[in-house]
């Protein structure tokens, strides 16, 4: 038992778990060679998309925008104030950015196509109402940033 | 932070997952040719049939299914964020062991990935990727929840050390000022950083956002779920709008001009053609002048939308009585649409009994308007929307 642990790096259980689970997987992954074969290539393109894209496309896109928001004056008496603004343009822009991630086909759509066939309804409103949410984000952060300083302000003066 | 994300995902996950796999079950694929394009294997076990009541079961499952699911999404994308420095980690592979837990690894995010993206896109009509999306959602859903559970059960002793220290939870109170690095004892993890950079941030702050985040797509879910006043409430959602006032303006599927059918088909010359030991053809006036019976039903879509309204027609088995058929009966009902993957479904004995499944012909005290099926629609309890077949060509009825 020693052996096989040191030589295989976990208790015999971890490979047992690890054989079901891969089982299972095979078994779903025939069933995606049922179609014929150019559904299955497009199925298999999608599921390795979705690794790079999250992990090697996405997060460092997203890293290096806030590392362009966040390039701060060198520090000083501003940069408690820099902190503070940047975190009250961060949260809306997430916000903002993640409604489009999810709902960008028909924030973006120009023309009903598909979503006209299946339900009759327009998809101009989608872009108009992400434009208002977006705004109604960035007023409601940046009130919540001037009662912040306001209360600061009022603290400050009261100790002096 | 990984850990109460970790903890939150442990929660959602499941609901997802289970609510998917009854939403197969709800389209009750060893009948007939409900299982389009697609061989039952082993991974198709039934351990019962998909019931009748309550009659919103099916709403509430997909709505459950849809709106759970986006809300678990920043989540999701805060999780991955989170554990990101273990992608790089060095050596790459310690062991054996520690080889397949990657390889695991990658089918995990690989499963979330594509179920999260098909599932998104799909709610939305977008169709970009060039396969079927029922059974690649379905089965891509298995690749997922293997791959899941093994890191579920690899990584629950972690998580619960985790939670169990003060650690876990005191510095998710801190502002940004006091917002400190975590010590690597008492429980040691790969994700402390070694040479943290200044904070930018707080662990409130940003659970707080993607708290708010979720909030946000939570809305987008329930809205168009519930319905009613709240459908107001989904406002980026697909189906957060009804289409036009009056008694026929609820939400819609598949509307008649996308289906091709020819409206003179659908005119005075329209029969219905019922099939079981006889043949019976039957106008819309002969249908109307059977027993009508009214019922509150809801549609409700696989899209994780619903509504529901008061349909009127003639009982389903009292149709298969006429077509000859006493005792228990399986309905298999073709639309007058072709070539579509919908434009037949086969019910269940215990869903062509049910009082309230019906054949259709009003609804909201008015004749149904071509793209909620003029003539003649199916409509059941807890039965899937596209089941609830439209443009009603023939019912054929068949003993068990």
């Amino acid at each position: 038992m020693d052996r096989f642990r040191r030589r295989y790096g976990a208790g015999p259980l971890h490979l047992i778990a690890f054989l079901t689970s891969l089982l299972v997987s095979g078994l779903a992954v025939r069933r995606f060679f049922d179609s014929d074969g150019s559904e299955t290539v497009q199925i298999l393109v999608w599921f390795g998309l979705g690794i790079v894209v999250a992990d090697l496309v996405f997060l460092p896109l997203y890293s290096f925008v806030d590392r362009v928001l966040s390039r701060r004056p060198a520090d000083g008496p501003g940069t408690a104030r820099f902190a503070r603004v940047r975190a009250h343009v961060r949260v809306p822009l997430i916000l903002s950015g993640l409604l489009l991630l999810v709902f960008a086909p028909l924030i973006l759509r120009r023309s009903p196509g598909d979503f006209g066939d299946a339900s009759s309804l327009s998809p101009d409103p989608f872009l108009h109402r992400w434009l208002i949410v977006t705004a109604a984000l960035f007023a409601l952060s940046a009130a919540s940033y001037l009662v912040r300083v306001a209360l600061d302000r009022r603290r400050g003066s009261g100790r002096s | 932070m990984t850990a109460v994300l970790g903890a939150a995902l442990l929660m959602l996950l499941p609901l997802v997952a289970i609510t998917g796999l009854l939403s197969n079950v709800a389209y009750n694929p060893r009948l007939g040719a409900n299982a389009v394009d697609r061989h039952l294997g082993p991974l198709d076990f039934y351990l019962f049939s998909w019931p009748t009541h309550p009659s919103w079961l099916y709403a509430a499952n997909q709505g459950v299914h849809v709106t759970i699911g986006l809300a678990a999404i920043p989540i999701l994308l805060a999780k991955l964020w989170s554990v990101i420095p273990r992608l790089f980690e060095w050596p790459p592979l310690r062991s054996p062991a520690h080889a397949l837990e990657r390889m695991s690894l990658a089918l995990l995010v690989g499963g979330a990935v594509f179920e999260f993206v098909t599932g998104v896109m799909n709610i939305q009509n977008e169709y970009a990727f060039g396969f079927f999306f029922t059974n690649a959602h379905y089965y891509g859903a298995w690749v997922f929840i293997a791959a899941l559970v093994f890191h579920i059960a690899l990584k629950l002793p972690k998580l619960r050390g985790a939670l169990a220290t003060r650690q876990a939870f005191v510095p998710l109170l801190d502002d940004v000022a006091n917002t400190r690095p975590e010590r690597r004892m008492p429980v040691d993890n790969e994700l402390i950083p070694t040479t943290p950079a200044s904070p930018s941030m707080s662990r409130r702050a940003l659970l707080g956002t993607v708290a708010a985040a979720s909030g946000l797509l939570f809305l987008q879910g329930a809205g168009q779920s519930i319905g009613g006043p709240l459908r107001r409430l989904a406002f980026l959602a697909p189906r957060g709008r009804n289409p036009n006032d009056g008694p026929n303006g609820f939400q819609i599927n598949k509307t008649f001009d996308a289906t091709g059918i020819d409206f003179g088909e659908l005119g005075p010359s329209w029969r219905l053609h019922l099939r079981g030991t006889r043949r019976v053809k039957l106008s819309r006036a002969e249908l109307l002048a059977m027993p009508q019976h009214t019922y509150d039903l809801p549609i409700a879509c696989v899209e994780g939308w619903s509504t529901t309204q008061r349909w009127t027609g003639v009982r389903l088995r009292d149709l298969a009585l006429l077509a000859g058929i006493e005792g228990a009966a399986q309905l298999t009902a073709q639309s007058h649409e072709q070539y579509s993957s919908y434009d037949h479904a086969t019910l269940s004995a215990s869903q062509v009994d049910d009082e309230r499944s019906l054949l259709a012909l009003r609804v909201n005290g008015v004749d149904l308007s071509p793209d909620h099926g003029f003539p003649a629609r199916v409509i059941a309890p807890a039965l899937p929307g596209v089941h609830c077949t439209k443009w009603v060509r023939t019912l054929r009825f068949r003993s068990v």
